[in-house]
């Protein structure tokens, strides 16, 4: 049987979902957890998460390579390269995101790519690269003749069959369904571990507000999760925002949810202690000159790399 | 390929990036940055300096290394970014 959980904001939503691990002794098959507004967060539990993280890089090796909240966040929607509110900024940010990646190609810790680099630069099956990001939001943006008098159209692939009506919601003018796919095929995308575990994002359109289903095949709830969910309200944000519609709410489903870290009971009690209030979530770019460092981990002794 | 450059050129390169990366004017970036400090002062995201690092590999025509294979400290400021980018490209002479 599946597990279902809800929150309002990704705090309660995270701490929810992770209450129902902890019972289930850290591993959940097929897990939805429900962030009906996703707009905001709990910093005190982002807080307790980043402090449990910060203790385990500091004890066991295998952790020595964890994250902030706010670098795995960037790995799905880097806030610093949209310039929300600026004339032009959603071309700016696909631009700047397509740029990033000629650099980030030829890393030697480039692995399978990112997140980012999927949603710009899908490899596509003709061997060239889809622009998921810029199509989905052209769509939604209802610009596009073709897409405006074919309103319903899944683009559950994003480099065909996107001009095949959803038969089932033809008479439905308000609504209409987005995909990005995340993983390439698996030829492409061998790796049993290591490689994407977000899978596939799916955007709804109902009543001038656009929600968002992401699919992960495996979700860490300790290293990953909560910086997952932040990535995902904030392309969320942007995807609505950017095609003059209001953000609906967030689903995040997983096939195997996994506590992967030691120390659950310690974490569940901390982040409960610390949960309780809710703030909306940076959205967009710090002006230029101000300070990142806050959304940093705490300082290791001899530094650490980058997202 | 190896272009040889003076660093001027290379703070110049960087800066413009940032600018383009921003949609800003240079003179706006260079404001910015007396305003806060200095090139060591202004603090760049890791995505922000990806970005800088992949339109001055396209300046020089160059390969220069990501901020993933590097040390926060080689990327976060744009003087760290300056320093990162001559010690690839600037004649031994101009280092």
């Amino acid at each position: 049987m599946g597990t279902y959980v809800t929150g309002t904001d990704i705090g309660a939503a995270w701490l929810a979902a992770f209450r129902a691990l902890h019972a289930q002794k850290g591993s959940i098959v097929n897990l939805a957890v429900d962030i009906t507004a996703p707009m905001s967060e709990d910093v005190g539990v982002r807080h307790a998460i980043e402090d449990t993280l910060v203790g385990l890089r500091d004890s066991h090796r295998d952790f020595a390579g964890v994250q902030s909240m706010h670098t795995v966040a960037n790995t799905v929607f880097p806030i610093s390269l949209y310039r929300h509110g600026a004339e032009g900024a959603a071309s700016r940010f696909i631009a700047n995101a397509l740029k990033g990646e000629q650099n980030r190609r030829h890393a030697s810790h480039r692995r399978w790519g990112t997140y980012l680099g999927r949603l710009v630069a899908y490899p596509a099956r003709d061997g060239q690269a889809t622009n998921q990001l810029a199509i989905n939001l052209e769509r939604l943006s209802g610009k596009d003749r073709q897409w405006s008098d074919l309103y319903e159209v899944p683009i559950a692939s994003p480099d065909g069959d996107h001009y095949d009506p959803d038969w089932e919601d033809l008479s439905r003018s308000s609504s209409a369904t987005g995909g990005a796919v995340l993983h390439g095929d698996t030829r492409l995308d061998p790796l049993r571990r290591g490689g994407p575990c977000l899978a596939h994002i799916s955007l709804t359109l109902d009543g001038g507000v656009v929600s968002m289903l992401a699919l992960y095949r495996r979700h860490s709830y300790v290293t990953r999760a909560y910086g997952n969910f932040l990535g995902l309200s904030r392309l969320l944000y942007f995807m609505a925002h950017e095609s003059g519609h209001d953000v609906g709410n967030l689903m995040v489903v997983t096939g195997h949810a996994t506590v992967d870290a030691p120390g659950r009971a310690n974490l569940l009690v901390a982040a409960e202690a610390a949960a309780g209030t809710s703030t909306p979530i940076e959205i967009g770019a710090r002006p230029l000159g101000t300070t990142w460092s806050d959304l940093d981990l705490h300082a290791p002794a001899d530094g650490a790399s980058a997202s | 390929m190896t272009t040889v450059v003076e660093v001027d050129a290379v703070r110049t390169a960087v800066v413009q990036a940032l600018a383009d990366v921003e949609g800003l004017d240079v003179v706006e970036v260079e404001a910015i940055i007396a305003a806060g400090g200095g090139d060591g002062a202004l603090q760049l995201d890791s995505k922000q300096a990806e970005v800088i690092i992949a339109f001055v590999e396209e300046m020089f025509g160059c390969e220069l290394p990501s901020p993933v294979d590097l040390r926060k400290d080689q990327f976060s400021t744009v003087a760290a970014l300056v320093d990162l980018v001559a010690s690839a490209i600037v004649a031994p002479s101009e280092a």
